[in-house]
């Protein structure tokens, strides 16, 4: 129904598998490079999340950040509150940050370009001060410390190293599962409609609905996300929701290689990397940050997959 | 509740800030309407023109309302020249692929080279001028002008309004009445019919690039005499001129001028019922009310 075979399934599931083994040694490099890690893998989440509705639906998000933070302000709330058990909590604020995109998504139907760029950075704006002014619930601008983290049974969780093998995990199975959504029949309609909204229109497909399924799945999984990365490092904050995340989310998705699998991967990697690389030149950063973003987007406008490639068909000549 | 004079007080700090906001919207939307670029540094241009204009007063000791128009210049002549090193030879790319599904990934390319200029603007500034805000004193910031009926407003104000409502005017009257404004827009209604009639579009975006961001810098200029200058102040305005545009209806130069007073007016009320923290909403409640019934924006889109 879903338009996917059965090969399809064994044979990318075989990729992930072999990226799964690949990267489960990594604990043994330190906990430095373990953290890294782990950040990277929560990042290709929400990047790859953003992908479906940017790279996939062709609709421009400057919010997305936003709903990284109502995952993990959800999810942080309900455990310390509620003493909701974490696990729960990251899928209650996957849903919850879903609900909002749905808010959202609905009056953006007709939106495009600046226009849907603008609205879901005022969204991103008023979610940002409403973390900071409802402060009875959010505690206010200095964020929340001392969350609980996720309950692992025998297995302590607040040990870099096991985390690891969480965030792994989700990881590896969020990329699979958005992945097969990008092959399967949804998948090519959210490609045509981002290609010719009318032609897809024309052929019978319900735009505004796949429109509003996109707005869904992509903020579902950041709120998931979001839920993870309070888990894991204990602290957040209003600023997670601020433009300044959200553009660091997109430029992971789009120096990586817009509209691909493994491009959100890709970015997530080189920019969480970067960031590290460059943190004793704290001043000049965002400097550096900046110009790569003008170099890629003026001579690789299709990112760092498209590189790859091209490297990859040079080796195999 | 609040007492009258509050209110009236509110509205006409708001309606000058509406004076702001148009100066930087009408930047803003030229540049859509011209190079269809969605420019997210503009902002970045109101920064420049403040911290300018505190280099200059700061070594030549003189006052920011004589110094910010001089920035201003020397910040259009920043901007084209970071026009031409940036966005210049991709204007036809994105021409050619108007109406494509390639535009889609045009547009975004576009809007992530200005997002990569502003990033790398903002800190430019910080690693030259540093992150603590810097105040700026002027002569007229001292000179308080009384109202009748209890309001007072510093003469730096005054003069800020009626600057920004002046060169509104004549940026008007310059696109309407010269040869070089016509040709500004018939570029922005058909560059390949521009072209044909012998006008050089490239130097059309040059100009259109250079009186956009002047009017940005010289509305930071002065307000940096008011308030005080920091590095993120661009983004800050560069929100409220997006909102602008859009209620106004992009690329739609009067449609931005009475945008602009429209959201400082309802910002100024709004200010005064839900308090000042959630001043920014105020925008943002109006551009989605705009979008929804209006979506071309209040005046529609512009030529």
């Amino acid at each position: 129904m879903l338009g996917i075979t059965r090969q399809t399934i064994t044979k990318d599931g075989k990729y992930y598998i072999l990226l799964f083994i690949a990267l489960l040694p990594l604990p043994l490099a330190g906990d430095y490079v373990t953290h890294i890690a782990i950040m990277i893998m929560i990042y290709s989440v929400t990047s790859a999340s953003l992908n479906i509705l940017v790279g996939y639906t062709g609709r421009l998000s400057l919010g997305h950040a936003a709903f990284f933070a109502i995952g993990s302000y959800t999810s942080t709330l309900l455990s310390m509150n509620l003493a909701l058990n974490p696990w729960l909590g990251i899928i209650v604020g996957g849903l919850l940050a879903a609900l909002f995109g749905l808010v959202l998504g609905i009056p953006s139907l007709r939106l495009k370009g600046p226009y849907l760029a603008i609205s879901t950075l005022g969204f991103g704006i008023i979610v940002q001060l409403l973390l900071i002014n409802l402060d009875w619930l959010t505690r206010g601008p200095i964020g929340i410390p001392n969350i609980p983290p996720l309950p692992g049974g025998m297995i302590d969780l607040k040990i870099k190293s096991n985390f690891f093998y969480v965030a792994l995990t989700v990881f590896i199975l969020i990329i699979f599962l958005l992945g097969l959504l990008i092959k399967s029949r949804v998948g090519k309609i959210l490609i045509a409609i981002r290609e010719d909204e009318d032609a897809a229109l024309s052929i019978g497909i319900n735009v505004s609905l796949f429109k509003i399924f996109a707005f869904i799945v992509s903020t579902f999984f950041a709120g998931v996300s979001g839920g993870l990365y309070a888990h894991y490092l204990r602290y957040i904050s209003p600023a997670m929701s601020a433009l300044s995340e959200s553009i660091h989310i997109l430029s992971m998705t789009i120096i990586g290689g817009i509209g691909t699998t493994i491009g959100p991967l890709l970015g997530a990697t080189l920019i969480t990397i970067l960031q590290e690389v460059l943190r004793p030149y704290l001043e000049y950063r965002y400097l550096i940050y900046g110009s790569l973003i003008i170099v890629v987007m003026k001579y690789f406008p299709s990112g760092m997959h498209a590189l790859l490639q091209v490297i990859i068909k040079g080796v195999r000549k | 509740m609040f007492s009258y004079s509050l209110i009236v007080e509110q509205i006409l700090l708001g309606l000058m800030n509406g004076g702001i906001y148009a100066a930087v919207g009408v930047g803003l939307t030229m540049i859509f309407g011209v190079m269809k670029l969605s420019n997210f540094a503009h902002g970045e241009f109101y920064m420049l023109g403040a911290y300018f204009t505190f280099a200059l007063v700061n070594s030549l000791g003189s006052d920011p309302f004589l110094m910010g128009p001089l920035s201003a210049l020397g910040v259009g002549l920043v901007s084209v020249i970071l026009n031409k090193l940036v966005f210049s030879s991709l204007y036809k790319e994105l021409r050619e692929v108007k109406g494509s599904a390639a535009f889609f990934f045009q547009d975004l390319r576009f809007i992530m080279l200005t997002i990569g200029l502003s990033i790398l603007l903002v800190d430019l500034a910080l690693v030259v001028w540093g992150p603590i805000p810097i105040n700026m004193s002027s002569a007229l910031t001292s000179i308080i002008i009384k109202l009748p009926g209890d309001f007072s407003f510093s003469l730096a104000r005054i003069v800020t309004f009626f600057l920004a409502l002046t060169s509104l005017i004549a940026l008007y009257l310059f696109l309407k009445i010269t040869k070089t404004g016509k040709a500004i827009r018939a570029t922005a209604q058909n560059p390949a019919a521009a072209a044909l009639s012998g006008i050089n579009t490239n130097r059309i975006y040059d100009i259109t690039m250079f009186i956009s961001t002047t009017l940005a810098a010289l509305a930071g200029g002065f307000l940096g005499a008011i308030y005080s200058l920091y590095p993120t102040m661009g983004l800050d305005v560069v929100v409220k001129a997006f909102v602008v545009v859009i209620v106004g209806g992009m690329g739609n130069l009067v449609g931005s001028i009475f945008a602009g007073f429209l959201i400082g007016f309802a910002e100024g009320l709004g200010g005064v019922y839900f308090g000042t923290e959630y001043r920014q909403v105020v925008a943002f409640v109006i551009m989605i009310l705009v979008l929804w019934f209006r979506p071309k924006g209040i005046l529609g889109r512009g030529g």
